[in-house]
């Protein structure tokens, strides 16, 4: 399917794209959570709550430059998640919840799930294939965003 | 109907969080970014052009980032939203993209450390293969070794394979997000303003 790539073409004009992800889950320690999203205009939000032991937010925002945006582009185009459909992955639980929302192109997804402890649990999903390519994907932009907060504010990103 | 019924208990799940509607929050948006690219959630940023949407959270968005009215920590200067690459806290950060998937951190090492001390370098693996995403981070202490880096290596052949490189942040939005969306007539940013910023070359 080309319609979500066809206009990757790395030039200044590259079409409409946002990114968001969140995972996060209320309980004992309230609301915790790890947030980010790339705007169009570059602008690079991370925030991440964790109330444990009186933690405090974590909120960062950078503008990153053409180049980091379109690196994201052909992370996400190459794991090909446009392709893919939520209806058959886990609802979201007590236990978390995952969201991935990503304008491309002309596509639009809008995913959620729950937290995915391991391998194990997307293999007995009910769509293991798609489960996957989230899961993999997810891990390889989380590992893209830490690096940029890391590198930037020089602080060190926790998992949610 | 599955999705519909998923949807709905997503929603009740959400309630107790801060969930400050979108348009309410526009003039915040506005503020911030003090300029015609404003801070827009994704309702508003899907384009008529967008064709497709899919997924069981679509159109629900309760982004805890988009509503907030906190302060996000920035390293810009207030007010700047300049041009050009943006300093980090140590040091200037540059992107290399392009990067062979059989790369090592010393093949970089030894190809950037040319132009200067590397501080730091992030040579990111893909999770599912080991091998390396193709793209590197690299930071050196001064603005001048940086853009050594990126002149000198930008379009040429690392390990027989073409690698970009570039700034990684900027000290403002990317000027021309503007030129791939439709005129927004409910703008309220005043039409000389948007004018400019529609001929301002990046």
């Amino acid at each position: 399917m080309a319609s979500g790539g066809g206009d990757n073409g790395g030039g200044a004009g590259d079409a409409e794209f946002y990114l968001r992800y969140y995972v996060g889950h209320k309980g004992k320690f309230g609301h915790e959570f790890l947030e980010f999203e790339f705007r169009p205009d570059g602008k690079l939000r991370y925030a991440n709550n964790s109330n444990y032991k009186n933690d405090t937010m974590i909120r960062k925002e950078v503008f990153v430059s053409p180049s980091v945006l379109r690196e994201a582009r052909r992370i996400i185009q190459e794991s090909d998640i446009m392709k893919e459909d939520d209806s058959n992955w886990p609802e979201p639980d007590r236990i978390g919840r995952q969201e991935l929302e990503i304008v491309m192109g002309n596509e639009h997804i809008s995913f959620t799930t729950s937290k995915i402890g391991s391998l194990v649990d997307v293999q007995s999903s009910k769509d293991p294939e798609g489960l996957r390519i989230f899961y993999y994907l997810v891990q390889d932009l989380k590992c893209f965003v830490f690096s940029l907060i890391n590198l930037h504010f020089k602080i060190k990103p926790i998992q949610s | 109907m599955v999705a519909a019924m998923g949807r709905a208990a997503a929603a009740d799940e959400e309630e107790d969080v801060e969930f400050v509607d979108y348009d309410q929050d526009d003039e915040d948006a506005m503020e911030e970014d003090g300029r015609a690219v404003r801070a827009l959630p994704v309702p508003h940023i899907v384009s008529p052009a967008v064709v497709r949407t899919r997924g069981r959270f679509a159109g629900c968005s309760p982004s805890v980032l988009a509503p907030s009215r906190d302060r996000f920590d920035s390293l810009t200067d207030e007010g700047d939203n300049g041009y050009g690459p943006q300093r980090s806290i140590e040091g200037w950060t540059i992107l290399v993209c392009g990067v062979k998937e059989d790369a090592e951190e010393e093949d970089l090492h030894n190809v950037f450390g040319e132009f200067g001390r590397v501080k730091d370098l992030h040579l990111n693996l893909e999770r599912r293969t080991g091998y390396a995403k193709g793209y590197a981070l690299i930071e050196y202490e001064s603005f001048e070794e940086a853009q050594a880096a990126i002149r000198a290596m930008n379009g040429t052949q690392l390990l027989t394979k073409t690698v970009y490189v570039d700034w990684a942040f900027s000290r403002g939005p990317i000027k021309n997000a503007m030129s791939t969306r439709p005129p927004r007539p409910r703008s309220r940013t005043p039409p000389r303003r948007l004018n400019a910023l529609m001929l301002t070359p990046y």
